[in-house]
């Protein structure tokens, strides 16, 4: 397939040793930025605007889950096993940013980076529209989750008027980063070659 | 294609890191003091990468906010279809740069003013938040200064009012959790383990404990008010600032820091007290600025 289709396609073995299907012939070199270096510039340039947007810059109490967006897209490329590393990795990242309890988002994303792996592995390709849809549940699924854990950690009390506003607001913001940057993501990324047919 | 081995390995991985994630949330909420020192020493040295962050994304925060006056903008779209894109970016630049000069001055104003406590040799340190939790629950903020200029656990911490020069211009918003050579961790008074001895000012007897709503944390309640006190709407809450006979059991806030005002005043009749609800004067959910105040003795 083109690299220019609207897609999202798993490697063949759910591993990084995969080749790539681009235009131009690739060396070891670029091969190695697109496998390792992309992927943990995204992650960290997604990690640390939503830290600082939430600083000040919030909306209805809320701000795009750019880490989210960014670990929907690495999981729809890489699979369940680098999805649940990649989630458990950014988790970390968050928890130390904020100094939250250690592991407490880890152990929101490392389960959604494993479900949307193993979502991409049995699809094999994933449309961009079934990609925002997938950010769209996993986004609900990590504001569930993480008023869950939140709340069962630091034992605080909630307000459901104040979560429901701004988790819905959440959510909405970002479907839509998810909506923008899913596209920008996947030509990052690259396309990996199929190995036979 | 992958080997057998290969594929059970990556199935195990998930698991084993959502253990690994458990572990380490009990982990660090048992040993708290010393993860929080692991932490608080990565957190020192990202202080300045996250500022730098900020700077970076300041067009991106200015964009936010504009799209925000977006809905006043329509009604006055005629009169401001002459202004281009540059006025438009500059106003959204003026009016960041506006509302932190409010906080400041009310800041500087409340120190200069007489309700500023006198009767210790308190230090105010200014401080800017450095990091706020993305998560919607948040009640603590993080700020850049720390026990290198000399704030200790328990010090209160004040954010500036504006437009509200008779309480001064600052009110209490949490006291210092803890602390680092750079940072410090604020726990905000709507923080369920923050509890604040208060009084309604110029009630006799209206004393109690303030602590967030279980309902709302925006809204704290006032708890073990007298039921024969007098308290009305928009009656003003500070600080009680108690202390002992003995002067050896003391309250961690001086006395009169005002807090906020009063919104409704409870009381069944088979209750001896009264449940007052306080709307605070700062919106803990959106202050950049705060001064600390130094040398109140902390700790308890």
């Amino acid at each position: 397939m083109s690299a220019t289709d609207p897609t999202f396609e798993i490697g063949e073995d759910d591993d990084f040793s995969d080749d790539y299907d681009v235009d131009a012939p690739d060396g070891q070199g670029s091969r190695w930025i697109k496998t390792v270096l992309i992927p943990i510039l995204i992650l960290m340039v997604a990690i640390y605007l939503e830290i600082a947007l939430a600083i000040d810059a919030r909306v209805l109490g809320a701000i795009p889950n750019f880490a989210l967006v960014a670990l929907v897209a690495l999981a729809l490329r890489y699979g369940p096993a680098w999805g649940a590393v990649i989630g458990f990795v950014s988790g970390l990242l968050i928890d130390i940013a904020v100094q939250a309890p250690l592991g407490m988002s880890a152990l929101v994303l490392t389960p959604i980076g494993w479900g949307v792996g193993v979502f991409a592995q049995r699809r094999r390709r994933v449309s961009l529209a079934m990609a925002v849809t997938v950010v769209l549940i996993a986004s609900i699924i990590c504001t569930a989750a993480d008023i869950v854990v939140a709340t069962a950690v630091n034992n605080d009390s909630i307000a459901w008027s104040t979560i429901a506003i701004a988790g819905t607001a959440g959510v909405m913001f970002t479907v839509l980063a998810g909506i923008i940057l899913l596209p920008v993501l996947r030509r990052l990324m690259g396309v990996p070659a199929r190995s036979s047919a | 294609m992958p080997t057998a081995r290969t594929r059970l390995a990556h199935r195990i991985i998930p698991f084993v890191l959502v253990v690994v994630a458990i572990v380490l949330v009990t982990f660090s909420i048992r040993a708290q003091a010393q993860v929080d020192s692991a932490q608080s020493q990565a957190s020192d040295q990202s202080v300045a990468i996250q500022e730098f962050a900020q700077r970076a994304t300041q067009p991106v925060r200015d964009l936010i906010g504009w799209f925000g006056d977006i809905r006043t903008a329509r009604d006055e779209r005629d009169q401001l279809a002459q202004e281009n894109a540059v006025l438009r970016s500059d106003l959204a630049k003026a009016e960041v740069n506006q509302q932190d000069g409010e906080e400041l001055r009310g800041l500087l104003g409340y120190i200069r003013s007489p309700a500023f406590p006198q009767t210790k040799n308190y230090q105010p340190r200014a401080a800017r938040v450095v990091a706020r939790s993305p998560s919607l629950i948040s009640s603590t903020v993080v700020v850049d200064a720390g026990d290198a200029v000399g704030v200790k656990v328990g010090d209160p911490v004040l954010a500036g009012v504006a437009q509200s020069a008779d309480i001064g211009g600052a009110a209490l918003i949490g006291r210092v959790e803890q602390t680092t050579p750079e940072t410090a961790t604020i726990s905000l008074l709507s923080n369920a383990n923050v509890a604040v001895g208060a009084t309604v000012s110029g009630r006799r007897g209206a004393d109690g404990i303030l602590q967030p709503s279980a309902a709302d944390p925006s809204v704290l309640v006032l708890g073990f008010v007298r039921g024969s006190s007098v308290v009305k709407p928009g009656d003003r809450v500070i600080t009680s600032g108690f202390l002992d006979p003995s002067g050896r059991l003391g309250s961690a806030y001086p006395r009169g820091l005002p807090i906020g005002v009063v919104s409704e005043a409870r009381q069944s009749d088979a209750n001896t007290y009264k449940s007052v609800l306080v709307v605070p004067w700062v919106d803990l959910g959106s202050f950049a600025n705060v001064v600390i105040l130094t040398g109140v003795g902390g700790g308890s």
